[in-house]
């Protein structure tokens, strides 16, 4: 029965295999064209939801079965990687992420320091419960005859680091190639470690198979000869992955809820287990998780089915869940494009799931929240909208989170805010009775501004070898702040084009940092002419490579009347003396300051007495710039920046002056204080 | 009951001044740290346009890039309100002998130089009172504290089925706290009034009769000290309506918004005044029954 049920599987298994390789290979296309018809057809009015044209190059393709043995928190796996070489070159080794050896000992490079088992658990848990690993049994190639296989560092020289496995291949891939290989493997899934693993009946199954990396044909990316990118697992970094089609066969007790990546394209019950089938086409990893306590809610965007896996006791805020996912999928259609996958699961973990964090994997997010939380704090609403926004960036947009982390976290947390301040005018965090009332752009820009070490690294630094504390706020908020910058510089209308431009050239692919600038420099030279390109592209260089922080300040005002000439001027006979009737020319001056090391071009308000404003532009170059005016009343304010367009500058305070010093704000907050103090004061009497 | 807080309201319009005493201590101790502040705020952002935004109340963005910029002496500020508020407090047992004899004798009206001579007669024996109480607070507080969290399982992630009982918890153990620390805070409040009353060379002596007093009227003393928490929660909410009541976007406003949280601060400090003296009456009239039927 159960060999029955596989292979009937496996025959769909096939049909997909013969449509992926057919596809990529362009070989003898004309001829297995009508096969290809009937069989893709047959697979659509089947299942309804695969695509009808493949979205990506589909170069790593997965098929596995797995088996998850609850009580020993083990899944034993067989699985099939199809990997078409995208290059002309040959190909010797195939390099596997192994992931779950982060957590196998305390020398791994994701472990290293690690030294905590806890004293109160039991022998059992000591001794195998806390450690997570994943072993390969074996791997055969197309004739069935086993490879050798070897743990590989890549990055460093650390031995005891078995995050990267090397398959040595007998017959080298031929370019443009292909080759499948067997693998059996099984693993120890982890307690509850960074974003997977178990706790309790919750399973949440990321970065759980042997996961080919990713080959780098020459002239892609930062590679000058094609090979492969496959890191270790470092701690401060997430993942990089191909696009590709993965077929997955879930075999779990039949009381557990399942949720993967894709659609379900199967399900049966034997017994007391049940097995699932999930494919998910065109998408560059596969995440899946097992509980038996999730209440599976559904609702429906456009044809996307939205699948929300949440316990009994989050369920009162499904709604909050499912308004934010439609929000974001409206911004994406109109902004960009469509979402253009059949589903989106949403997995809000319970309370003792939370090591699996707020995450995105290829069409499933998880989004942790709670009941208790009061309504003027947005979190629910802003994890789901940053997870999902991944769904563009760093799934469609596939770049390396390990090497370029901004690429991802930047552009997401830019769209995160856009989009929650576009939905929740409100404010992400909002109290009334304190009158604080935040937004999502100067949230993000305030966590970034009040990070630990703000130069610690660079957008460029390569993401795995960073060290700061403040890497997290660089790579967040000082990308997103700096796309806010950009947009400002070129205006809403140029960055949608941008970005859409942007995202056409490279959906479905992997870009770097040079990709999106030429993107920038293609449109805003073609919309702008070169001159007015050029100080925008000059910011990007900056922004990307330098340290330095933004920061302009108005330094003075002055108004003075010109005195009188005095002196000798056409000869030095008659002296020129003060007149009693002299009537100067009436003259203000604006001094403002360049004061960090980075330039952007500004706007200055000049406010007169007579209400007259007046808006300057200066190159932003200098370190100090003086505007002069002559024979107008007098100046009494000056703003840099008033249309907030530069939110990179790390001081909004010395934006402006005033001479009229309006003081009310401050006697508010001198009052606050003062009542504050009083109140403190009267209330810890109480202790005496 | 309701006569002691009566008679309690009474005594705090008879002693008046030392109501005004404790409301311009209040306010210059206040004033000496927010003044300095005004000046630092003024200093570093009082030409700056975004002074318009600190009316509409909290700014982020003004925050972050005041604390970013300007923000080294911001620490100090607050260090300086820590120990202005300790200070506040040591004046603050001093001040209590001599509102405690001044509500015991009830003299016909303020009596000065009775005030401030028990003001420093009682002082360190109310000083001593004040150390034992804040242990026997602080175990309480503790107490609680282990209860909440082993209740919660130890605040462990992985061990909590949800986080249900985090929040759960508080809504049942703080009116239970609360309504057992007002039972100490009771007594402390009687050991002042027994030393005083009595003599007595040792604050324990003074612990000890008042504990004997609570236990013997436990029902009414306590009643009457609930009344009094309850009538501070008046004032709490009458200011909760208040201060939502109007949006502060002129300087009109914000006067207007100094002038209700004096009121505030003076109706505070008058039921910490009605508190004690409505105590000290209970105190007085329920010994002096227990003497009288002592001698039958
Ligand atoms: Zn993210």
């Amino acid at each position: 029965m159960k060999v029955g049920l596989i292979s009937q599987l496996s025959d769909q298994k096939l049909v997909g295999h013969l449509v992926t390789k057919t596809y990529f290979s362009g070989m003898n296309q004309r001829a297995v064209f009508p096969y290809i018809l009937i069989l893709l057809l047959g697979c659509i009015s089947l299942y309804g939801q695969r695509f009808e044209e493949p979205l990506s190059a589909r170069t790593d393709n997965y098929d596995i079965q797995l088996f998850l043995d609850t009580d020993k928190k083990q899944v034993k796996a067989n699985q099939t990687v199809t990997f078409r070489n995208p290059s002309a070159d040959t190909i010797r080794t195939m390099p596997f992420h192994m992931y779950y050896n982060a957590f196998k000992n305390n020398r791994s490079n994701f472990n290293t320091g690690y030294s905590g088992i806890p004293r109160d658990i039991p022998q059992e848990e000591k001794e195998n419960g806390i450690w997570g690993w994943v072993e390969v049994l074996s791997v055969k190639n197309e004739q069935g005859e086993p490879l050798e296989s070897r743990y590989i560092q890549p990055d460093d020289d650390n031995v005891n680091d078995h995050t990267v496995l090397e398959v040595v291949l007998e017959k080298p891939i031929p370019p443009f190639g292909t080759k499948t290989l067997e693998m059996e493997w099984h693993s120890q899934v982890p307690k509850a470690k960074a974003r997977t693993g178990y706790n309790k009946d919750y399973f949440f199954m990321v970065q759980w198979y042997p996961k080919l990396g990713v080959y780098e044909p020459a002239g892609s990316r930062f590679a000058e000869v094609g090979a492969w990118n496959c890191h270790q697992y470092h701690p401060s970094t997430e993942y990089f992955g191909e696009f590709g089609v993965y077929q997955v066969e879930v075999d779990v007790p039949k009381e557990y809820v399942t949720g993967g990546s894709g659609f379900v394209l199967n399900e049966t019950t034997e017994g007391d287990r049940k097995k699932v089938t999930y494919l998910a086409e065109d998408v560059i990893d596969f995440a899946w998780t097992a509980h038996p306590g999730f209440l599976e809610i559904k609702d429906e965007w456009k044809g996307v089915e939205i699948k929300l896996l949440v316990r009994p006791e989050h369920e009162c805020n499904k709604e909050r869940f499912l308004l934010s996912a439609k929000h974001t999928l409206d911004f994406f259609e109109e902004y960009i494009e469509p979402y253009p996958y059949p589903t989106l699961t949403i997995v809000s973990p319970p309370f003792y799931g939370l090591f699996s964090g707020a995450m995105e994997y290829p069409t499933l997010i998880t989004s942790p929240t709670l009941c208790d939380l009061p309504l003027g704090i947005k979190t629910t609403e802003t994890l789901t909208i940053h997870e999902l926004t991944h769904q563009y960036f760093m799934q469609m947009i596939a770049t390396n989170e390990q090497e370029e982390p901004w690429m991802d976290e930047g552009f997401t947390s830019f769209f995160e805010a856009k989009i929650l301040d576009q939905y929740y005018p409100e404010g992400v965090v909002y109290f009334d009775y304190f009158d604080v009332q935040i937004d999502a752009t100067e949230f993000r820009r305030g966590r970034f501004m009040a990070t630990e070490n703000p130069k610690a690294s660079a957008l460029s630094d390569w993401g795995y070898q960073t060290i700061s504390r403040s890497t997290r706020d660089i790579v967040y908020g000082k990308a997103a702040v700096g796309l806010m910058t950009l947009e400002g510089l070129v205006g809403d209308a140029m960055m949608k084009d941008i970005i859409r431009a942007y995202f056409k050239r490279w959906k479905f692919k992997h870009p770097c940092r040079h990709d999106f600038l030429d993107v920038v420099q293609e449109v805003t030279t073609s919309q702008l002419g070169d001159s007015l390109a050029a100080p925008i592209n000059t910011f990007l260089q900056d922004f990307m490579y330098s340290t330095e922080v933004c920061d302009y300040s108005v330094h003075s005002i002055d108004n003075f009347e010109e005195p009188e000439a005095l002196g000798f001027f056409e000869n030095t006979s008659d002296v020129r003396l003060p007149s009693a009737n002299y009537q100067g020319i009436k003259k203000s001056k604006v001094v403002v300051w360049r004061n960090g090391e980075f330039i952007v071009p500004q706007e200055i308000r000049v406010t007169f007495e007579d209400g007259e404003e007046i808006i300057e532009y200066w190159d932003g170059k200098a370190r100090i710039y003086e505007i002069f005016y002559e024979g107008k009343s007098n100046v009494v304010c000056a703003e840099m920046d008033p249309f907030q367009k530069i939110p990179f500058d790390n001081n909004h305070i010395n934006n402006s002056q005033n001479l009229k010093q309006e003081k009310s704000g401050i006697t508010r907050y001198f009052v606050s204080f003062l009542t504050w103090l009083e109140n403190a004061m009267i209330t810890a009497s109480t202790l005496v | 009951m309701i006569g002691a807080i009566q008679y309690g309201l009474g005594q705090l319009w008879r002693y008046k001044k030392v109501w005004a005493i404790l409301y311009v201590v209040t306010l210059l101790m206040a004033v000496l740290v927010a003044y300095p502040f005004k000046s630092y705020l003024e200093k570093t952002l009082g030409n700056s346009m975004m002074i318009s935004d600190m009316l509409k109340g909290f700014d982020y963005t003004l925050y972050i890039d005041f604390v970013n910029n300007y923000g080294d002496l911001f620490g100090t500020f607050m260090n300086q309100s820590f120990w202005v508020i300790l200070l506040f407090l040591i004046l603050f047992i001093f001040f209590n002998g001599g509102m405690v004899r001044l509500f015991l004798d009830r003299t016909e009206a303020y009596d000065s130089r009775l005030f401030w001579s028990n003001c420093a007669a009682f002082f360190w024996k109310f000083f001593r009172n004040s150390i034992y109480f804040l242990i026997i607070h602080g175990i309480i507080f503790i107490l609680f504290l282990m209860i909440y969290s082993y209740l919660c399982k130890g605040f462990s992630i992985s061990e909590l089925d949800s986080e249900g009982i985090i929040f759960a918890a508080p809504k049942y153990l703080a009116p239970i706290y609360i309504l057992v620390s007002s039972f100490f805070f009771m007594w402390q409040d009687y050991t002042k009034i027994s030393l005083v009353r009595n003599h007595y060379k040792w604050v324990y002596q003074g612990m000890f009769d008042s504990i004997r007093f609570i236990r013997r009227n436990l029902i009414s003393a306590w009643g009457l000290y609930l009344l009094n928490m309850l009538l501070l929660a008046l004032i709490f909410t009458i200011n909760y309506f208040i201060t939502t009541a109007f949006e502060i976007q002129s300087f009109q406003t914000v006067v207007l918004s100094f002038l209700f949280a004096q009121l505030f601060t003076i109706a505070r400090l008058g039921m910490k005044m009605v508190n004690l003296s409505s105590a000290a009456y209970w105190y007085t009239s329920k010994t002096d029954s227990d003497e009288s039927t002592a001698e039958y």
